[in-house]
């Protein structure tokens, strides 16, 4: 589904330049599980924006679903960053200013999809993230978990075939964060190719591949090594 | 995002928002009203005189001493003053001279029923060579005849039966039937005359031009000069005469003793000061209207770029979920163009108001110009729309990543 080969990602600031990401190649199947582990700054976010066309490289070639993302326009990347992919972020990004319908009923319009549709999609992934009673509240006026669960929702309503997570568990507690975990599982048993960034190793033993980076490099590690991580 | 989302945006941020449409609402007010005012006067200034402007002349004088005898020193004046070269002809002005009306308000009445209030009119009691001082061109009708003047010491409290009027009058005065032949009445008293000649349309007379009754006018065979210290004459050059004419003029008529000669001076300049105090304060509305233009602009670009710079996040985060760059742009256009809408209704609303109260306060000359109205909106409307351009392009072109990561 996904190829890349050779990217490099720097950041250039007046004083220092970071390479984020050097180097990485790495082969993505239909239907993978992959769970993202690494320090802290070591390039986890900045792999999971270049795979979700949210951010550019510098060199090397990203072929998703064979075509070569470098040469799209922003109006074709848009389009597929709504349409194939789904992406829960670290900070959760809800828009303030809108109710939790409204926010999940945004990206969903960009699709085209009718209202009634989009009616039926918005309060089966509430149902499904347990917030089906809130659809009218304010971000600011849940907690952080449940906000979390929120983006969640928001990402699979779109029904992505391809769903980015950073730490998508990083702010709940551990009952709460398996039950995620489950839901994530169920959606890429689904179908849904899901690469996952997380910290925690006993979520990253259920991903059927595990990759590690490491100052921008990123390699595949064995599930045996996970445990060796500083964290 | 749908312009539902947009109006729940809107209403969230309220203060912003209903800044912007009030600063939209005050330069649709003031500039609107300063282009009804400046267009209206600028369309004034092109309505056309007809009058030979550079040849009619206009000479006042008064008369101090009270044992004069006006009649003689009238005759003798004419006499002298046609007599100059380059002088086609003179006439003694009873009442108005050219777009310089001198003894009050006239009103021309077709009825004698008193609740009439009657046309403006620019009344010309001339003696003979009046009609061609003017240049008065007729189209029905005859000229006077000789023994119709009226003038002299033994004529003082007549008055003559017969006059000419403008076109524009006679329409006004007489919608259904030709004015030839029928009675206008005249003066406070409400004489009788009759219309013998309608003539050509010309501006004529100041009160006329100044209640917008441009071509208003009519021509009386009749000179009193006994009523006061007056004494005025037209007088009509060949064209392109020196305007050293004026000063000649002054000097011949300065030689008379017990009389003096307050101004000569061309019709056109007599126009000139009759436009003045319109342009003035055309000009200054014009001027109040670029700092409104310029105050309101500014604040419009700095509220509209300050609205969207603290939505940064907001935008990058619609980005990251599928919007493209012109989705976004879109986007804020939309929402700042409800915005613009709300603040030009209300400005228009505000305008008309104010337009109002100037004409009815200060009998200035405004009245809305519809399409003037149309353009002063748009204009405001892609003022707005540049302000909200430019910070959201800068705002859709940074990589989502930018600020999806920072939480
Ligand atoms: N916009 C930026 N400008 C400059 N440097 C950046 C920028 N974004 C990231 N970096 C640097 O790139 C490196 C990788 O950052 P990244 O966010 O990918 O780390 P991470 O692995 O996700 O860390 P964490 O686990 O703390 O989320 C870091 O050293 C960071 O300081
Ligand atoms: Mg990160």
């Amino acid at each position: 589904m996904l190829q890349m080969n050779n990217i490099s990602k720097i950041y250039r600031t007046d004083l220092v330049e970071t390479h984020a990401l050097s180097g990485v190649n790495l082969s993505v199947e239909e239907g993978e599980f992959i769970a993202v582990t690494g320090p802290s700054g070591s390039g986890k976010t900045t792999f999971l924006n270049i795979t979700g066309l949210l951010e550019t490289f510098e060199e090397g070639q990203y072929l998703l679903d064979g075509e070569d993302v470098s040469q799209l326009t922003d109006k074709h990347l848009s389009k597929l960053r709504n349409e194939k992919i789904g992406f829960i972020f670290q900070g959760f990004n809800l828009i303030a200013d809108l109710n939790l319908y409204d926010n999940i009923e945004v990206p969903l319009i960009f699709r085209g999809i009718n209202r009634q549709e989009r009616k039926k999609r918005i309060e089966e992934s509430l149902e499904l993230v347990g917030l089906g009673s809130r659809a009218s509240h304010f971000p600011a006026q849940l907690s952080g978990g449940q906000q979390q669960r929120v983006a969640i929702a928001r990402a699979l309503a779109g029904k992505p075939r391809f769903l980015l997570a950073d730490e998508p568990t990083g702010n709940l507690d551990t009952m709460m964060a398996r039950q995620v975990m489950e839901l994530l599982q169920e959606i890429n048993r689904q179908g849904t190719t899901l690469i996952m960034v997380t910290h925690d190793n006993e979520l990253a033993q259920r991903a059927h591949r595990n990759i590690q980076i490491l100052d921008g490099q990123v390699s595949d590690i064995a599930k045996s090594q996970l445990t060796d991580l500083a964290v | 995002m749908a312009i539902k989302h947009i109006l729940k945006l809107i209403l969230k941020h309220k203060s912003i928002s209903l800044l912007i449409t009030l600063q939209i609402a005050i330069a649709v007010t003031i500039v609107g009203n300063t282009s009804f005012i400046s267009y209206r006067t600028l369309q004034n200034w092109l309505v056309p005189s007809h009058i030979a402007e550079e040849q009619i002349i206009n000479v006042y004088t008064r008369a101090f001493d009270k044992n004069l005898d006006k009649g003689a020193l009238i005759e003798r004046d004419l006499q002298r003053l046609k007599a100059l070269p380059g002088v086609e002809s003179a006439s003694y002005a009873g009442n108005e001279l050219v777009l310089a009306t001198v003894n009050g308000r006239n009103f021309a009445h077709n009825t004698l029923d008193t609740d009439n209030q009657g046309e403006y009119v620019a009344l010309f009691a001339q003696t003979q060579g009046g009609v061609e001082t003017l240049g008065v061109h007729i189209s029905q009708g005859r000229h006077f005849y000789d023994t119709e003047y009226i003038f002299g010491a033994a004529a003082q409290n007549q008055r003559a039966s017969v006059v000419m009027i403008s076109n524009a009058l006679a329409k006004k005065l007489f919608p259904q039937q030709s004015a030839l032949g029928q009675t206008v009445y005249l003066h406070s008293d409400r004489a009788p005359y009759q219309v013998i000649a309608i003539y050509d349309d010309m501006m004529l007379g100041e009160t006329a031009v100044y209640t917008n009754n441009w071509y208003h006018s009519a021509i009386l065979p009749e000179a009193h000069y006994g009523r006061n210290s007056q004494i005025n004459y037209l007088v009509k050059v060949a064209p392109n005469t020196d305007k050293t004419v004026l000063e000649t003029i002054e000097d011949l008529l300065f030689e008379e003793d017990g009389r003096i000669v307050q101004q000569v001076e061309f019709a056109a300049r007599a126009k000139k000061r009759l436009w003045d105090g319109r342009s003035t304060f055309a000009f200054i509305m014009m001027g109040i209207s670029g700092i409104a233009i310029l105050v309101t602009g500014v604040g419009i670009i700095a509220l509209v770029s300050f609205s969207i710079s603290v939505r940064k996040k907001e935008i990058g985060v619609l980005r990251a979920l599928g919007a493209s760059q012109s989705r976004v742009m879109q986007t804020l256009l939309i929402e700042n163009s409800i915005l613009a809408i709300v603040g030009i209704i209300l400005g228009l609303f505000a305008a008309l108001w104010l337009n109002q109260y100037f004409v009815t306060n200060l009998r200035i000359q405004g009245l809305i110009v519809p399409w003037l109205a149309g353009l002063v909106a748009l204009c405001v409307w892609l003022l707005s729309a540049t302000a909200v351009y430019i910070p959201a392009r800068k705002a859709a072109r940074i990589a989502p990543a930018q600020v999806t990561k920072t939480s």
